[in-house]
Formats: C-alpha cells, structure tokens, sequence
C-alpha cells in the first residue's frame, strides 16, 4: 500500500525532502501563531476553552467549545467567566452572582454555576470569600457546541492523540501536491 | 492518484469547510435578528433584619418580595437555545460605588416560558452586603436576561425603567 510513497521519498533530491519538511514547519508554525494571535486580539492568555464539567447545563456541556474575550471594561454581574483558583490547574467556568465595586477600583466577585445549588465559596479556597478580577482569565463571548469532544478524547487517550499526529505528519511529508 | 482515501479526504474536507460556513453564517447574522423584550419590576416589601453571617459577625440581611411581569418572548428566535433571566439589585453605598446583587434566577428553554408572571417573588439567595450594614440607600431593581446561542455570540439585556426604593431601617424580627 505505501510502497508508492516510499519510492517517492527514496526518489526525492535532498532539497525536496528539505521542501517538504520546511512546508510542515510552516504548518505548524502557522497554528502555533494563529492561537497567539488570538490571545493577544481578546487579551486572555487562553482565548478558547473547553468545558470539562456539567455545573453550566443547560447551557454548557461537556465537550463544547468557550470563545473567551477580556475587553478592558471591568466585570459585571451576569457575565460568565472563567478563573482560577490560585494552587489549583484546572479552570472553571460559571456565572457571576454577587458583585461588589470598592472605591479603590478592587472588584469582589461571587460565582455559581447555573446547575449548582450553592454558590461557589465551597470551591473556593479555604476562607476565600471572594474572587478578584487578577483571578479571571477572560469571560465567555461566543459558544460552538461539541467540538471540545476532540480534546477530551485525545487527553483521554493520548495514543490516539500521537497516532494522529503521526499520521498527519507522514501524510505532509509524502504529499506530492 | 484519486484512490480512495484521496476521495474520502476531499470530501470530508469540503463537508467541514460547508459546515463552518454556514455555522459562522448563523452566527454572524443572529445579533441583527430584531427584538424587543420587556419587563416590570415592581417591590413589594422589603424587610432588613441582623443576623450571624460567615466570619463577618452580625450583619444585614435584606428581604425582599417582588412582582414579575415579563415578555421575553421575542428573544427565542431559531439561534435561541435558552435565556438566564435575574432579578438584579444594584446601589451604591460610600465605600462601594457599584453593587449588583442576583437575587432570583431562572433558565427559560421555550418561548412558551418567557411569558413570565410571577408576584410576590422572593429572594432565592441570600442578599447581604459586603460590609455588615445597607445604610439604607437606596436600590434599583431591574430584570436582566442573558441570550444563549446553539452556535455564536452570547448577547444580554437589562431592562431600563428600574424600580428604585429606599433600604428600611433593621428591624427585629421579620413581620
């Protein structure tokens, strides 16, 4: 089935090879730039997220994909952000219910999810009260469903994950066109 | 040159590029689909009573009981997967400039639903300031309503007549 394509490698003058790889780069490169562009255009170091849990249906599902902006004006109540917590990795993304303005310009902010009970000073860190808008990572502008579900396959099977890319990186290279 | 493979990519990829066009068409076009929701507020009582809360000892609480009158129908259009419509109090005291408090939420998935008649409604969470104490200024009261999209932009609204009143002295025990 590859014999084709290995003949076709052998046959390649090393400045093919090199055209082809160089072509890769390209690729790569161009992904890799297109997602840092767009963290600086929305201002959030990482402009699309996936959501990982249940605590926004119905809104949001697992597996749906979070287009995040943090425009410069301050945040209000209604907006659904996305922080962290400080000490720990993954993010989360819920509503803000409660909001408090110091004179000074300091935002105290109180979130809860759409499908919890409770608001989310349990998920907070011991005595933690309040969020801070330094603790926000951007909030939620746009929303398409279901393509997160890549990801998530991908960090649950990572074999599938480097098969892929594997596969993607073999089919550049033997791309005649 | 066109096996198999070949065929299926290209038709897979010309099946994504469809898809995302028309997704990124309906996402572009949504915003400019006329609307015009409504809303009245209108406070019925509100009671300011002390009691323990958290670590900030004897602090505030305020009650409040209030009539909803709503026509968000015209905010479900076929991009429309559901509304997140709150009550929302909003002062201003000396330290804080802008307060903005949710005191009762509901998710509307129908059009059927956003025809919203509720009275003497109460607030679902608790409503205490920051500091132990309202002073009794004075608060607006006004409806606000965020729009989900199947696919595309979130877009929100607030009503603009908000109903303002005075908080009241504290009080004992609630009457």
């Amino acid at each position: 089935m590859f014999e084709d394509e290995i003949r076709f490698l052998r046959k390649m003058s090393k400045r093919q090879l090199a055209q082809q790889v160089l072509n890769f780069l390209m690729i790569v490169s161009s992904a890799l730039m297109v997602w840092k562009g767009l963290a600086l255009y929305t201002n959030s170091e990482s402009p699309i997220v996936v959501v990982l849990s249940g605590s926004m249906e119905p809104a949001f599902y697992r597996g749906d994909l979070l287009f995040l902006g943090m425009p410069d004006e301050p945040v209000r109540v209604g907006d659904i952000c996305v922080f962290k917590i400080s000490g720990r990795d993954v993010p989360i993304v819920h509503r803000v219910i409660k909001l408090h303005d110091e004179k000074t310009g300091k935002q105290y902010i109180l979130t809860k999810g759409d499908n919890n009970q409770v608001d989310d000073r349990g998920l907070y860190n011991p005595g933690q009260h309040w969020i801070h808008k330094e603790d926000i990572i951007g909030k939620v502008k746009g929303f398409l469903p279901y393509v997160g579900m890549i990801t998530i396959i991908m960090n649950d099977y990572p074999q599938l994950k480097y098969a892929l890319i594997g596969f993607l990186g073999l089919y550049m290279l033997i791309n005649r066109e | 040159m066109y096996n198999l493979l070949q065929r299926a990519n290209s038709i897979f990829a010309f099946a994504m590029t469809v898809t995302f066009g028309v997704l990124a068409a309906i996402a572009i076009a949504t915003p400019f689909l006329p609307s015009s929701p409504s809303a009245q507020i209108t406070v019925k009582d509100i009671q300011v009573i002390s009691y323990e809360y958290m670590t900030q000892g004897e602090s505030e609480f305020a009650f409040v009981k209030l009539n909803l009158d709503a026509d968000l129908t015209s905010l479900f259009n076929w991009n429309t997967k559901q509304l997140f419509v709150s009550v929302l109090a909003e002062y201003e005291t000396n330290s804080h400039d802008i307060n903005q408090v949710i005191l009762w939420d509901s998710i509307i998935q129908s059009k059927e639903e956003a025809l919203i008649k509720v009275s003497e409604l109460h607030n679902e969470y608790n409503f205490v300031d920051i500091t132990t104490s309202f002073r009794q200024v004075n608060a607006s009261y006004s409806l606000y309503w965020d729009v989900m999209p199947y696919v595309g932009v979130l877009t929100s609204g607030q009503t603009k007549s908000n109903h303002v009143i005075k908080f009241p002295p504290r009080s004992n025990e609630y009457r």
